[in-house]
């Protein structure tokens, strides 16, 4: 309610409403930008790009179902066609690569985990898929739908639930840790 | 918290899931609704896995105030390139409209163009746009464009056309050598080489030619002649008993007229040829025909004058009677 009357007023050209969807939402785009890639410049560019283009485009724009997951899909759009154009071989967007890495040593000071354990962690993210990463990364940090996330990347709801089980099924397997402190960690981490 | 618990929830199917999407078809709905205890629990992980500080993004290292006004500048800047390009497009449009304007105007004005053409040996009866009539004497030709009607009422006219009818306002009749403005009328206009005349039988018109300074108005029953060789002109009285012009009715009157002319006549009534019409050409003559029978016409014609013919294939050879 409150969010799509936001967005009535920015699609009105209410520069306040605009400054609060960019308050609103730039640390997401942020965290979830720079899981493409470490190039900030490109982050910022894109993130620059997408407000320009939402701006501009206010009067044709739809009331979109999830704000975020509209922000979130333009911002992954943007990167990808960026990092394309920038000719890192990526053969196609559903094969641009997904970084999840845990920041080791911070994670050592704040956790009760031992860094065995947290290697254990990374080993296991880094043996998911690129996608699996992604969706686990949407699910948990954003606290995304299935829909929302299907809608990012693209794919069906079934899908999304394949790689988000598959990812979590083999995360608790190969790590023997238990769920919650698998996710918490995650998060923490991240 | 029981840790063993929660475990052993989370080992349960589609319990993350429901944790984070909150998902209203989801049985753990109601397994959340069951007690106090499960609530809590729930509630419990959602904030934690939901507010946690994140390490190694972007999010710190990138300024977001400066970034926020370098978005703000941007749009600042295209707003009013954009207004700018607006006028652009906009002009170009209005620019592609115009000329789509033109060309369909165009395409109305060619289209509406009417070409009428009488041959020899035949009349006809044409009715303008205003609802009048023309009747058209052989070897003539009448063009007018139906499109500019209302604009520009006028016709062009070669060679010799009676106008009468109704006209609703009135229009003009040129031709190569003079000019007839209609005033509500009928009219009889002749037109063909350096030869011009005008025959006003109702109404009023007005004649203008090169030969004029300004513009002549005949009234009913006077004639206006011009000859662009000898160049004069001539305004006499019609025969008061005719209302319209004898050739209407298939008569040919000629007073003194050249008898190339008469020959001319001849050719474009019958549409017949002749031969060696220059031997005659100067020759004045005085007489009549008519188009019943171009044996009695020829007859009435070339004999006055001591004018013998023989009947070749496709033309009319003229002789000198012995």
């Amino acid at each position: 309610m409150q969010v799509s009357f936001l967005w009535e007023r920015f699609k009105k050209g209410d520069a306040a409403a605009f400054e609060t969807l960019y308050n609103n939402h730039i640390d997401e785009l942020l965290r979830y930008g720079s899981r493409f890639t470490r190039d900030t410049t490109l982050i910022e560019d894109c993130i620059h790009d997408l407000f320009v283009r939402l701006y501009e485009r206010r009067d044709s724009l739809n009331s979109p179902n999830s704000l975020k997951a509209y922000l979130l899909t333009s911002l992954r759009r943007e990167i990808l066609l960026n990092i394309k154009r920038q000719n890192v071989p990526q053969k196609d967007i559903s094969q641009s690569e997904f970084i999840l890495d845990i920041d080791i040593e911070q994670a050592i000071i704040r956790s009760e985990l031992k860094q065995e354990q947290l290697e254990q962690v990374q080993q296991v993210l880094d043996s998911l898929s690129d996608r699996q990463r992604e969706v686990i990364f949407l699910s948990f940090y954003n606290g995304l739908s299935n829909d929302e996330i299907s809608q990012i990347l693209g794919i069906n709801n079934q899908s999304v639930r394949n790689l988000l089980s598959q990812g979590l099924k083999r995360m608790r397997s190969e790590t023997q840790l238990p769920s919650l402190l698998l996710i918490t960690t995650l998060s923490k981490f991240i | 918290m029981d840790q063993k618990k929660i475990n052993e929830l989370l080992e349960q199917e589609g319990f993350i899931q429901w944790l984070f999407t909150s998902s209203p078809e989801s049985p753990w709905n109601s397994w959340y609704k069951q007690n106090l205890e499960n609530r809590q629990l729930a509630d419990k992980l959602r904030t934690e896995l939901k507010s946690f500080p994140l390490k190694g993004d972007d999010a710190e290292r990138v300024n977001k105030f400066l970034l926020r006004n370098r978005i703000a500048e941007t749009i600042a800047r295209s707003t009013s390139a954009n207004r700018r390009g607006y006028l652009l497009k906009v002009t170009k449009w209005a620019a592609a409209a115009a000329l789509v304007g033109i060309i369909s105007v165009s395409a109305l004005i060619l289209n509406g163009r009417k070409l009428i053409v009488t041959p020899n040996g035949a009349q006809q009866a044409i009715v303008l746009p205003d609802g009048s009539k023309v009747k058209l004497n052989s070897g003539s030709s009448l063009a007018y464009n139906s499109f500019l009607w209302k604009l520009t009422p006028s016709v062009t006219l070669e060679g010799e056309g009676y106008f009468y009818g109704n006209h609703q306002k009135g229009f003009g009749v040129k031709t190569s050598i003079g000019k007839v403005k209609v005033l509500g009328t009928q009219f009889n206009v002749y037109s063909r080489n350096t030869k011009y005349r005008v025959e006003c039988y109702q109404g009023k018109i007005q004649v203008g030619t090169s030969l004029l300074n300004k513009h002549e108005i005949l009234e009913v029953g006077e004639c206006f002649s011009a000859d662009m060789q000898s160049k004069k002109v001539y305004r006499e009285l019609l025969y008061s008993q005719i209302t319209e012009p004898r050739w209407t009715s298939g008569e040919f009157y000629f007073e003194k007229a050249r008898f190339e002319d008469v020959l001319n006549e001849l050719e474009r009534q019958f549409n017949i040829k002749f031969a060696r019409k220059d031997s005659f050409k100067n020759l004045s003559y005085t007489g009549y025909f008519n188009t019943k029978d171009v044996n009695v016409a020829l007859k009435m014609t070339l004999s006055p004058l001591g004018i013998g013919y023989k009947t070749s294939r496709n033309e009319i050879i003229l002789t000198e009677k012995e």
